[in-house]
């Protein structure tokens, strides 16, 4: 399905590697049209899309569509959920495991909390079971060893219980707090 | 399930609120990770002090099910009845590590031997290793009964199935069974190649671990410990540099929490050992008799005493064998002591 190519990578730039580099258009790496919620058009090599299972149903059931609208999805985190799908595709035909860990790890700390968390409702709507993996143990790993403020402030959450509660919520679990810093 | 409480916080809270744009099951996916991944128990506990729709997720079978070892690593002195509730509900969840983690408690430190025992043996038919492991170890004593309780048949069969799962003291264990025709027909040539088999997964395991080597306090804590010579103990010391068979050193092997908790629950005033009974002289172990000389002493100076041949080979690495010294009861009986330490001397 991917493509006649015979290169290892399948990323944009390896359609220059066919025999025409400069017609974009009459190629192996056929295109397809995603529309995010806010109107915005992105252009990704079938390969990729194919990487989205929401997207890949979309053309089982109606082939003949070239623009795919995602209603759900804003341009921001579209964009960056596709640029780790075009690296992934690489790892496919070129599996690295400790390459893939570095760039899945490098992927997510250069993140901002609200990209993060952004991009979470995109991967599942578009079902990237990695991406989802990836992002969860990510925003796991942010609110490790945080205090409960911290990870009240991280989700933007209110806290709904009462002070006596609090209170008594620490008391009953102070079991887990030995030689932890209140921050 | 929890809109009208969202829709409620979003008119009160000014800030975005990236929380509510999680739907429930993600929500579930994302502390799933937090429990499996926490690396102290306050790590999770914090999730369910931080709001109501938390707490009820963080409580939820299916993340409590996928909580990892250390959200269990709790300090003895902190024991208390939530902490107690707390593994039973992961208990209830069936999360493996829990049915282990409390079964060891209430065998050993509540002494309620016959729960401790089948939450074990729960933990044992999920494939937990350790849990087959420390089942062998009181079958072997007779640990909660009589010494006319051992059963060593069991013990083995407990630790060949421990060994399949990759358990290296059981491995050494069902070696030195097999070579002494402890509890099964004598074949030397076997058992020494399980035992062959244990120091190769040794060596495997520390390679593994010293390529992803990271310094971290720990490993400043043990080689202060090795600055001030094997004799310091303390709660540093998790493992030991074993390979101990073939006398090289390879780094720590990482014990587990609940080894730790039982130490620290004997030693300090929560737990009181009875009179007569000992805790297993490896450091990272923690088990205590349940009843006088059920472990067995080193043959050579009498003076310490282990659970099992498994404690017995770390610790000998890690600190006896600088401290050992043979005294006159080393011509007496024999019979209840470890008989390994001439093979063992031979290959260091």
């Amino acid at each position: 399905m991917s493509s006649s190519t015979d290169s290892p990578t399948l990323t944009t730039e390896t359609t220059q590697l066919s025999p025409q580099p400069d017609t974009e258009t009459a190629k192996p790496t056929k295109k397809i049209t995603l529309k995010s919620s806010d109107n915005q058009i992105f252009e990704v090599e079938e390969s990729v899309a194919m990487e989205f299972a929401t997207v890949k149903s979309f053309f089982e059931d109606s082939p003949s569509t070239d623009t795919v609208p995602l209603p759900n999805v804003t341009a921001k985190p579209l964009s960056q959920v596709i640029e780790f799908c075009k690296e992934q595709i690489k790892f496919k035909a070129n599996p690295d495991e400790a390459q893939k860990k570095k760039y899945n790890a490098e992927f997510v700390t250069e993140k901002s909390d609200k990209d993060l968390v952004d991009m979470i409702p995109v991967a599942n709507y578009l079902e990237i079971k990695d991406l989802l993996d990836v992002l969860n143990q990510a925003v796991a790993d942010r609110i490790e060893n945080k205090s409960v403020e911290y990870v009240r402030s991280f989700f933007g959450i209110d806290n709904d219980f009462t002070a006596e509660e609090e209170a008594a919520l620490r008391r009953e679990h102070a079991w887990a707090y030995e030689g932890v810093d209140e921050d | 399930m929890g809109t009208a409480q969202r829709k409620r916080l979003r008119t009160i809270s000014e800030k975005p609120d990236l929380f509510d744009q999680l739907p429930d099951d993600l929500v579930l996916h994302i502390l799933s990770k937090l429990s499996s991944s926490a690396s102290r128990p306050s790590d999770f506990i914090n999730i369910i002090i931080t709001c109501k729709r938390l707490k009820r997720f963080a409580l939820d079978p299916l993340v409590l099910s996928r909580a990892g070892v250390k959200t269990f690593a709790m300090k003895a002195e902190r024991w208390s009845d939530p902490a107690h509730q707390f593994l039973k509900q992961c208990v209830n969840a069936g999360n493996r590590e829990a049915l282990y983690t409390l079964g060891m408690i209430r065998f050993y430190c509540l002494q309620n031997r016959g729960s401790g025992a089948s939450l074990m043996a729960k933990a044992a038919i999920k494939s937990h290793a350790l849990a087959l492991y420390s089942l062998a170890v009181i079958q072997f004593n007779g640990s909660g009964g009589s010494k006319n309780d051992k059963n060593l048949r069991a013990g083995v069969a407990l630790c060949a199935r421990a060994a399949v799962l990759g358990h290296i003291d059981a491995l050494r264990e069902l070696g030195h069974c097999l070579q002494d025709g402890y509890g099964v027909p004598r074949n030397i040539v076997q058992g020494r190649r399980f035992l062959v088999q244990a120091n190769a997964k040794e060596l495997a395991l520390s390679l593994r671990s010293m390529l992803t080597w990271k310094p971290q306090q720990k490993h400043v804590e043990e080689q202060q410990n090795l600055r001030y010579g094997c004799t310091v103990r303390g709660p540093a010391i998790t493992g030991c540099p074993l390979l101990s068979d073939f006398g090289c050193n390879v780094p720590a092997r990482e014990a587990h929490p609940v080894n730790g908790f039982l130490k620290e629950w004997f030693e300090s005033r929560r737990g009181v050992l009875d009179h007569g009974l000992r805790l297993c002289s490896h450091g990272g172990c923690g088990r205590p008799e349940t009843r006088p000389h059920e472990f067995r002493r080193c043959s050579v100076c009498g003076a310490v005493n282990y659970c099992s041949r498994g404690c017995q080979a770390l610790d000998w690495k890690l600190r006896h064998k600088v401290e050992c010294v043979p005294t006159e009861q080393w011509q007496g009986n024999t019979g209840r002591r470890w008989r390994s330490w001439i093979w063992r001397d031979g290959g260091d």
